[in-house]
């Protein structure tokens, strides 16, 4: 049994809670135990330390002294808190300078940054602790047919040098994962492109029209579904064609988060989850059930 | 230090990271923003800064936070330069010279107000509900309230919305 600190996140329990229930049902089969503290937004990689990088790495660092404090690594469910934390974890332990500045703040409210714990993301415990052979040895319910178009997305595995879980310009783990599970991981267009989401906050429009290319790769692909196991980018791609039909024709490609496809395929019933879905995934549950 | 002379000094960390630039393009042909709205370009923001042309999609105008922080460029610059990384300084600089979209100012005052940067809605905790999800520990919002105020954040939110109000 491992024990990680859970860092939920803002995305997952406030707009798709469904991606929080898969993550907290499926884990504990592979004997990782989840514990919740009370973690603040991460903050969001791209607003705030656009904004300020001091108050980012200030913000991710009074996270980072909550698992310290109960000696426990963190996973995050969400791609963007695992940059931030991440990257904050990083340099923090690396650059003096800035670990004094930050700490200099944190002392404000009486909590210091010491550099003590590992953050992991969901896909990476799974990937390279629990690994490949022991997901597809919990499968009962194997995906097969179902063809899925992999998004593995940006702040999982940029920058690399320091985030380094895969290959930024090529990555393949997400695709093995599927595999695991029973499913074809289909080449499309368009697979690297970025979601969009980090351009909502000035431009609706062109954020949409980016998660709308990605869409009509999987498309032309024949894919049954979209993965993606990040909630910002789930959110572009299954609240996103919504807004897409506004700009384009209708397209109704569904759309889940890896953990939702694992509980699936693990037997799980997440009906009630899944009709929180914008887009219809009946199709694909129908193809996997027969 | 005065406030005047760390902007001074931010500058030229900037121009002398920049100086490696040869204008190859290879950042905008892989930046996803500039497929969609060519009046985004990572390489015309770093020729600006080359020629020290900030008149114009550097500091006074919001062009610069269409960059969706994706760092393909910055994978992909032949010359190592962490692109995406001279934008988020950018966009820093600009911040401190009263310049940032609404919805970024907006974001900020959530999160310094609640913690989190999602609306927590009455529809969104009967999900929840139905889910049988736990409820989770509240973050400690002095504490963060404390942080905005003393990197300064809490001042910059203020000084952007009486600029633009
Ligand atoms: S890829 Fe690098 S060298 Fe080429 S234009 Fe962009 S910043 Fe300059
Ligand atoms: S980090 Fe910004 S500038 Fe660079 S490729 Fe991505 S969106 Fe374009």
């Amino acid at each position: 049994m491992s024990k990680f600190a859970f860092f939920i996140g803002c995305t997952i329990p406030y707009r798709i809670p469904f991606v929080e229930t898969s993550i907290r049902k499926t884990f504990p089969e592979f004997g990782i135990e989840l514990m919740d503290l009370p973690f603040a937004c991460c903050p969001d990689p791209g607003g705030v330390q656009g904004f300020d990088s001091i108050t980012w790495y200030t913000l991710a660092a009074r996270n980072l002294c909550l698992a310290e404090e109960v000696n426990l690594n963190i996973i995050t469910a969400c791609s963007g808190c695992f940059e931030t934390l991440k990257v904050s974890n990083t340099k923090l332990k690396n650059d003096t300078r800035l670990k004094d500045k930050v700490n200099e703040h944190l002392n404000e409210v009486g909590r210091e940054f010491k550099g003590t714990i590992e953050v992991k993301h969901f896909a990476e415990v799974l990937y390279d602790e629990v690994g490949i052979d022991k997901i597809a040895a919990k499968v009962q319910k194997p995906l097969t047919g179902v063809r899925l178009a992999t998004h593995t997305g940006c702040h999982f595995v940029k920058p690399p040098e320091i985030l380094q879980t895969d290959n930024p310009e090529s990555p393949h783990r997400l695709d093995e994962m599927v595999e695991a599970l029973g499913a074809q991981a289909v080449p499309y267009l368009n697979k690297l492109m970025c979601c969009g989401a980090g351009t909502r906050g000035v431009d609706q429009d062109t954020a949409i029209a980016m998660a709308h290319e990605k869409i009509m790769g999987a498309e032309r692909a024949k894919a049954d579904a979209l993965v993606t196991i990040c909630p910002t980018c789930f959110v572009q791609y299954d609240v996103g064609q919504r807004l897409m039909a506004k700009q384009f024709d209708k397209t109704k490609l569904p759309v889940f988060v890896y953990p939702e496809l694992l509980g699936i395929s693990m037997g799980m019933d997440f009906t009630t989850g899944l009709k929180m879905h914008t887009i219809k995934v009946t199709p694909i549950l129908e193809k996997i059930t027969g | 230090m005065t406030e005047s002379t760390e902007l001074l000094e931010k500058f030229e960390e900037l121009l002398e990271v920049t100086k490696l630039c040869y204008q190859c393009g290879t950042c905008a042909g892989g930046c996803p923003v500039f497929r969609q709205y060519p009046n985004f370009n990572p390489r015309r923001v770093m020729e600006k800064l080359l020629m020290k042309d900030f008149s114009e999609q550097i500091f006074d105008d919001q062009q610069i936070w269409y960059c969706s922080m994706c760092y393909t460029c910055s994978v992909r610059c032949p010359q190592g330069i962490d692109v995406g990384h001279v934008i988020t300084e950018i966009k820093n600089l600009a911040v401190q010279m009263k310049n940032a979209p609404p919805g970024i100012v907006a974001e900020l005052e959530t999160i310094m107000e609640t913690g989190v940067t999602a609306a927590i809605s009455k529809g969104i905790m009967k999900r929840r509900e139905q889910l049988e999800l736990p409820e989770l520990p509240p973050p400690n919002l002095d504490e963060i309230q404390k942080i905005f105020e003393v990197t300064g954040a809490e001042k910059y939110i203020k000084q952007i919305k009486e600029e633009t109000s």
